[in-house]
């Protein structure tokens, strides 16, 4: 068959074409060994069930709860997404397990996560952050004590004055 | 029995005889996820954590306004040449680039959505067996062509073969987790908790509301039930995880594509229901792919005509 490939890479199509299932493996491959590098993903989603968990909301000034998606339009698990792996390196930083870290110690990364929200908040989005501020974010943690999950209570971790420009 | 074995036999991973129509319907799913993904894509001003080709080129164009609305136009028209199968390499390579750059950039805020990869790899796959085709056999304007039909059903085949692996892959990645997943999942009420709470921060609403219709209803009852009862969670979720490793048996035939592909809509659904959570694209992928619509719709009517 006449091809403009030279020989090794005529040989590699060859090799594919007579292998079915090349795609099924070869995505499978990177998927795994590249993890999470769009579009490649290992799909970790859920592949974990610790003891405890967490979750994170958007307040304003006197502590009462905002609706979130309507500061940003996304939701709230991607706010603690963002949130995350901040608290991550502070726990790194500190030799810690994240459990341990005081409301205190993740202040830095709730101040760092609100200002970057509001930096990407649209237009009208940013007004809002502005009317309520300054904006607050808690972070509630949740937890099996004696086999049943237990909610703690709220701790502020961040806290930022959209006013002040 | 004979014949059950004998059709058991039969099975082999070998690219199925997908009709024009059939071929038509997978493309114009895959066409609209990637409408659909590039008309919500977000926009973001900054590459605050980079992934992919983020660390090396800046993505922020694709969240700029008028970058968006120029590129959205030729878009839709490529879609549309997708569709029905004209300039396959060209469009599909313009496809790939603008949802990897949309969805590279979403996922280079400090979070990782899960929505879109499939659609990109399947993509990205059909697209590397369309310059194999041209290759081997020459260029092809259309799937209408001469052996436009075979390139076209290896090319779904491809599809179809990544989206099994990437089943599989999350499978994998349960397993090699770290801790025992099954026992673990005893602490999946946490999960339960987490995402009815922050379905209620969105917007203060949640969808745990007394106004829910009845089937909505039947999933609050299997979210309590797992919560008031943590032991029932290991049976409940290794269906999922079972289901997820044996997704590569629906590169077997239609029977087992069709099988496969209905649980794990429903498995999907079954989870929206319980953590409102959406899977709006996997099951599109599935539908697509797997459970082969037009297929057993033509093998009714011929049987019922």
């Amino acid at each position: 068959m006449d091809s403009p490939l030279g020989g090794a890479e005529w040989f590699v199509i060859k090799a594919l074409l007579r292998f079915p299932l090349w795609a099924f493996f070869v995505v499978g491959a990177l998927c795994l060994l590249l993890k999470e590098n769009y579009p490649f993903s290992h799909f970790p989603m859920y592949d974990q069930f610790p003891d405890h968990t967490f979750y994170v909301y958007l307040a304003d000034g006197t502590g009462e709860p905002l609706a979130f998606k309507s500061f940003t339009g996304y939701g709230v698990s991607k706010f603690k997404k963002k949130y995350d792996p901040e608290i991550g390196e502070v726990r790194k930083a500190l030799d810690k397990r994240k459990l341990e870290l005081t409301a205190e110690e993740r202040r830095e990364s709730g101040d760092l996560i609100l200002r970057r929200v509001y930096t990407n908040a649209s237009e009208e989005g940013k007004a809002m952050f502005r009317e309520h501020s300054p904006v607050r974010m808690y972070h509630v943690w949740i937890k099996t004590k004696e086999g049943k999950p237990v909610e703690e209570e709220a701790e502020m971790v961040g806290e930022v004055d959209f006013r002040e420009g | 029995m004979k014949k059950l074995w004998a059709w058991f036999k039969s099975l082999r991973f070998q690219p199925f005889a997908y009709s024009h129509v059939e071929l038509l319907f997978v493309r114009a799913i895959l066409a609209w996820m990637v409408w659909d993904v590039y008309q919500n894509a977000g926009t973001w001003s900054v590459q605050a954590d980079p992934v992919g080709i983020a660390r090396f080129v800046d993505l922020t164009i694709f969240a700029n306004e008028e970058f968006h609305r120029v590129t959205a136009t030729i878009l839709l028209f490529c879609c549309a040449a997708y569709v029905f199968g004209l300039a396959l390499p060209v469009v599909l390579l313009f496809m790939i680039v603008l949802l990897i750059g949309t969805e590279t950039l979403e996922n280079s805020q400090g979070s990782t959505n899960h929505n879109t990869q499939i659609l990109a790899l399947c993509l990205i796959g059909q697209w590397i067996w369309q310059i194999i085709a041209i290759f081997r056999k020459g260029w092809n304007w259309s799937a209408y062509a001469e052996d436009g039909r075979e390139r076209e059903q290896v090319s779904t085949w491809v599809g179809l073969q990544i989206v099994a692996s990437c089943y599989v892959v999350s499978g994998i990645s349960k397993i090699l987790g770290d801790g025992n997943w099954v026992l673990d999942s005893v602490n999946y009420p946490l999960q339960l908790i987490k995402t009815e709470r922050m379905s209620y921060y969105n917007d203060l609403i949640g969808h745990v509301d007394e106004n829910v219709g009845w089937l909505k209803s039947i999933g609050l009852w299997m979210r309590e039930m797992l919560i008031a009862y943590p032991w029932i969670n290991p049976f409940v979720l290794s269906i999922g995880l079972i289901l997820e490793l044996v997704a590569f048996a629906a590169l077997l035939g239609r029977v087992p594509a069709l099988v496969l592909g209905l649980l794990l809509i429903s498995f999907h659904f079954i989870v929206h229901l319980i953590m409102d959570l959406t899977f709006q694209y996997n099951i599109l992928l599935l539908i697509a792919f797997f459970v082969g619509v037009p297929y057993w719709m033509g093998r009714f009517f011929r049987r019922s005509t």
